[in-house]
């Protein structure tokens, strides 16, 4: 509960309504409404105002500010007032805490504030404090009645396994100097991060459990050496920005880029598109390196597109990560009889290249958020910080204290879904498992 | 009977005793401000137990005892005979150094340097009471170990520093004799002292391995173990190696300001491997109901992470063999540690089981291995300064608040000095954050958890690891170390200082054509965070720096910093919010048994640990964010108001949480 943070939250009831109502409070409220507001009233009264969502739409909205101290909370704050879509409120929601040090407010946040800047009486606090507990009951029966029992086993299995990984890393680092303690090696670490991984994106869906504007959906480029990636690349960037010839092996590391993709009504927010050296095997030290970038790439894609200039798409190159898309591209087309589900392009003189922008955006929407974001934002919300710790995990999965950093702030975001492992519960672990003491 | 007047009083000699009054003396530059009080001052900074210094984690300690000015790291540096740093292949960020050290130098080495602060009045007493008048510490009785005359010394602020010697209760089999170490007699009065005062005492276990004759050992027969060549030392004062050849090299250490005049300064040894056998286990198996861990003669908790031989043989019955290492102990005497065989099993079986080890068949066992048991004060009744809150002016430090280990005794003893120093001054009390020192995390845990072992620290207690190096020790402590005043009183100080400034703007330089350079077209800042991308590699980059920038430590914190770059900006983002929370203090009268709207086990927590800060509050077992808002909703407390000096205020916080470590 840092109080320095500004705190937003959905203040009016949950689901449909004429209208719904939102509410900020805390030292980012004036950038907030400069950002995200026009017009932006100066000083304290209610003005319609329009808010600018991510993807360039206005919502009409009637806006009220409240100058510090003159506020519930005491602090620099407003409230609006928008249509009573959950939808559009989840995403007004999340453009402002895209927002550095904006966040959702925890449960009786906003009285605790007001109490602590002296706004409230005592007695009327004792009526807030009626009032949380109410709502951490409701709040409890809620999941209990939308999650089934088997979710809260389900965090308390990945919690679990989460912590038996970090206790394996740790026990590397802490206990090397121990002859009984052998660390786990990088690659079945991989594997298993990339396990759990899986297993959450499939309640939490993928992409769609990322916050919103945290990071861009990866869109990554796979196929044989010489299959015209970077070609592609470029086509699709429209500038010249990864080296293309005819020479097979020409790219020899991950390039990354942001792309705009233009989609009727859907947010538009950028992917980042990656070319990849061609896979196959390794000829010397450095075409090594760029073969494990490539896979590390793979593995944190959330969309594949795959070249393929026969049009044959046989044996895919590496297993796309659960959860990620593939689309298949048959590029340099000029022979006939590319498989009806490939999208067949020359990215020389753009031909359907367009067709290939709507798939990859499609492909990208289509990781919507999941039923879980809808009913329990809160669950969603830790689920997809875990996952944006595992990912890095994966990433740094080479380097010992950096895995043990990611995996520690990945098992911080479950506190909440499956109760704390405390950093003495994971030395236990490795207590329990290794004969460690010199 | 007359009374004497000091400063500070600090009781026991050990390694939290001999920091205390080292740190006290630094801020107390007067003759005789500081009272050393110890049962025998000839065992002033003895090694009861494993002859070495740092190690993982504990490295880190000494480094940042080191960079606050205190004397361990000086100590090890110039009486080390191997030096290693564990971790080596790993991130700076995880690396231990270690040094084993003739015992006998070391000690003499610390005793040196308490001798020389006319600060520091060494006493050879027994204390028996503390003097506490309306709830402060005044005082101390104590009896005088030459005359057996009653002694009185009075000073405002007692610091108290027990180590194994409270009810200390040896074990070898059957056989119990009271004492603290090998021959040296228990401390019995205190124990009754402290509980009289309202303090809720517990009781710990710790133990010793047998130590060996190496003339009766196969020595050139086992496997050797080397150190590193070149060796790291610990302090930032010792200078990088150099090969000058010392006659008498403590008294040239000495000389030199207790800067080794060559590093290292010792001839440095070898250890050698063996290994426990099946033979030997199955005896253990035999004897078990004569071993006082389990035969019920010992009830207290010894810590997980150094069970003793009986316990790997039991909890883990099916490795027929554990890694012994052969550790010589002195450069003058034949002893020989065993490390990784701490017992507590009866002579006889000790006999057995060294004597079916490779190498030791015909070795003489100059010192049976034993358990000690000794009382401890539960450490939920101190604060994170070491002050206690029953008693105003009374700190206690070391292995009294449940810890083991020198380096964590020494790092309390430093925090206790200070503020026990301090609060003579009348100045404020003075604490170090999780995010500044693992110093900080130890003292931290301390007060919000409850001990069920030895308390021994891990890198992996520390959340932002990466943030605490032992490379960057000086960057995040040594400026605070100089706001606090412990570098202006000594030539040392003075050293410290300006060895500081000179790696400051080093680093400077580096960092800047850090930034400038590309290699292969990449900026240099983003090479350097790839895997393998090492020292070696940053200076091959920068060909025209490297020449001019000799210092190794200033490359590696360069490195380190670029390589940790995207993980300590969250970190310290993470730091920064929760900052206000960690400084938003908790009314020490606060009636939390009141509070029936809080869980009763919230409730338990609060009235228990009486945490100083809402950040401790979060930390207690039990406790819930939620539990948290509805706290402060229940105090109402005002807005937060920094007191001066609950952090020192003004003083440079280093690479703390203000902003990343650059």
């Amino acid at each position: 509960m840092p109080l320095g943070d500004t705190i937003v939250a959905w203040a009016s009831p949950a689901g449909g309504s004429a209208r719904a109502l939102v509410r900020a409070s805390g030292p980012a409220c004036p950038g907030l409404l400069q950002r995200c507001f026009t017009p932006a009233p100066k000083g304290r009264g209610a003005v319609p105002s329009r808010f600018a969502l991510a993807d360039g739409l206005e919502l009409p909205v009637l806006l009220l500010r409240m100058v510090a101290p003159a506020s519930y909370t005491g602090e620099e704050s407003f409230e609006v007032l928008l249509p009573g879509n959950p939808e559009l409120v989840r995403r007004v929601l999340d453009r402002l805490t895209s927002e550095p040090g904006v966040r959702h407010a925890g449960p009786g946040e906003f009285s605790a504030r007001a109490l602590l800047n002296e706004r409230l009486t005592l007695e009327q606090a004792e009526g807030v404090l009626a009032l949380i507990l109410a709502r951490r009951d409701d709040e409890l029966d809620a999941a209990r009645r939308l999650l089934d029992g088997r979710t809260g086993d389900r965090y308390r299995d990945w919690s679990e396994r989460l912590a038996t990984l970090l206790a394996l890393v740790e026990s590397g680092i802490d206990f090397t100097d121990q002859e009984d303690v052998v660390a786990i090696d990088p690659a079945t670490l991989r594997e298993r991060i990339a396990g759990l991984i899986g297993e959450i994106e499939g309640l939490a869906g993928g992409a769609g459990g990322r916050e919103a504007g945290r990071e861009m959906p990866r869109v990554v480029l796979v196929g044989a050496p010489n299959a015209g990636k970077s070609t592609l690349f470029n086509a699709l960037l429209g500038r010249r920005r990864s080296v293309a010839s005819p020479t097979p092996g020409t790219t020899r590391d991950v390039i990354e880029e942001p792309l705009h993709l233009e989609h009727e009504g859907l947010a538009d927010a950028p992917v980042l598109l990656a070319d990849l050296p061609g896979l196959d095997a390794p000829r010397d030290g450095v075409g090594r390196a760029a073969q494990d970038a490539a896979r590390a790439a793979i593995a944190d894609a959330d969309l594949l597109v795959w070249c393929d200039p026969a049009g044959r798409f046989e044996a895919g190159p590496v297993a796309a990560p659960a959860g990620a898309r593939t689309i298949r591209v048959r590029t340099k087309a000029d022979l006939p009889g590319a498989p009806a589900d490939a999208v067949s392009i020359c990215a020389l003189d753009g031909w359907n290249l367009g067709a290939l922008r709507r798939a990859i955006a499609d492909g990208v929407a289509s990781n919507a958020p999941s039923a879980l974001a809808a009913v329990a934002p809160r669950h969603a919300r830790s689920l997809a910080d875990a996952l944006d710790r595992l990912r890095e995990a994966r990433r740094a999965a080479d380097t010992p204290e950096l895995v043990a950093v990611a995996l520690r702030s990945a098992l911080d975001a479950f506190d909440d879904l499956a109760g704390r492992v405390s950093p003495d519960q994971v030395l236990g672990r490795i207590f329990s498992a290794f004969c460690v003491g010199k | 009977m007359s009374a004497q007047r000091y400063q500070v009083i600090v009781i026991g000699g050990g390694h939290a005793g001999v920091e205390a009054a080292w740190a006290a003396a630094n801020l107390l530059p007067e003759p005789r401000a500081v009272a050393l009080v110890t049962l025998d001052p000839s065992t002033i900074g003895v090694m009861s137990c494993n002859p070495a210094i740092g190690g993982l984690a504990k490295g880190q300690l000494v480094r940042e005892i080191d960079a606050m000015g205190g004397l361990m790291g000086l100590a090890a540096d110039a009486t080390g005979i191997q030096f290693r740093v564990l971790n080596r292949s790993k991130g700076e960020a995880v690396r231990g150094p270690r040094a084993q050290c003739d015992k006998h130098l070391y000690a003499r080495a610390v005793r040196t340097l308490v001798a020389s602060r006319p600060e520091i009045d060494v006493i050879a007493g027994a204390v028996q009471r503390l003097i506490v008048e309306r709830g402060r510490v005044v005082g101390a009785e104590a009896e005088s170990r030459r005359t057996r005359d009653p002694l009185v010394l009075l000073a405002s602020a007692v610091v108290l520093t027990t180590g194994t010697f409270m009810r200390g209760l040896m074990h070898t089999g059957e056989s119990r004799t009271p004492g603290g170490r090998y021959g040296e007699e228990a401390a019995t009065g205190i124990s009754a002292a402290l509980r009289d005062l309202g303090f809720e005492l517990g009781r710990l276990k710790t133990g010793t391995p047998p130590r060996l004759a190496r003339a009766s050992i196969r020595w050139d027969d086992l496997p050797p173990q080397f150190g590193d060549d070149p060796p790291t030392p610990f302090s930032d004062l010792t200078p990088a190696r150099s090969e000058a050849p010392v006659a008498d090299p403590l008294g040239a250490w000495a000389d030199n300001g207790f800067v080794p005049p060559a590093f290292p300064l010792m001839p440095q040894v070898e250890c050698r491997q063996t290994h426990t056998t099946a033979a030997a286990h199955t005896r253990i198996r035999a004897n078990l109901h004569r071993a006082p861990m389990f035969s019920g003669q010992i009830e207290s908790v010894g810590p997980r992470y150094c069970p003793s031989i009986e316990d790997k043989v039991v909890r883990f019955a099916q490795r027929e063999t554990h890694g012994v290492f052969l550790e010589p102990e002195s450069l003058t005497d034949d002893w020989v540690y065993c490390n990784g065989i701490s017992t507590s099993l009866p002579a006889d079986v000790q006999d057995d089981l060294v004597r079916l080890m490779p190498g030791c068949e015909r070795a003489t066992i100059l010192r049976y291995g034993y358990a000690v048991e000794y009382d401890m004060v539960r450490p939920h009744q101190i604060h994170a300064t070491g002050r206690t809150k029953p008693v105003e002016g009374l700190f206690l430090a070391g292995q009294i608040n449940g810890t083991s280990g020198y380096e964590e005794a020494a790092a309390q003893g430093l925090v206790a000095g200070i503020n026990a120093a301090r609060h003579a001054l009348g100045a404020g009390e003075f604490v170090l954050g999780r995010d500044q020192a693992y110093i900080g995390v130890l003292m931290d845990d301390l007060v919000t958890k409850t001990p069920v072992e030895p308390y021994r620290m891990f890198t992996s207690r520390a959340e932002h690891r990466l943030l605490l190096r032992p490379d960057n020790a000086a960057d995040r402590l040594t400026p605070i170390a100089d706001g606090l005043g412990l570098l202006r009183s000594t030539r040392l100080g003075e050293r410290r200082r300006d060895l500081f400034r000179r790696r400051r703007s080093l680093l400077e330089r580096l960092r800047a054509a850090i930034d400038a350079a590309r290699v292969e077209g990449e900026p240099l800042a983003l090479a350097a965070r790839r895997p393998g991308f090492d020292a070696h590699a940053l200076r091959a980059a920068l060909p025209d720096l490297a020449p001019h920038v000799p210092d190794a430590a200033a490359w590696a914190t360069a490195l380190a910093d670029r390589r940790y770059e995207p993980f300590v900006e969250r970190q310290c983002a993470e730091v920064r919010r929760h900052a206000e929370l960690e400084h938003r203090r908790l009314p020490a009268d606060a009636d939390y048994a009141g509070f029936t709207a809080l869980r009763a086990e919230a409730r338990q927590a609060l009235a228990r640990f009486r945490p100083a800060t809402f950040g401790q509050a979060l930390r207690l077992e039990g406790m819930t964010p939620a539990d948290l808002t509805l706290l402060a909703v229940l105090l109402r407390t005002p807005p937060p108001q920094r007191r001066p000096g609950d952090r020192l205020a003004g003083a440079p916080r280093g690479g703390g949480p203000d902003r990343p470590p650059h």
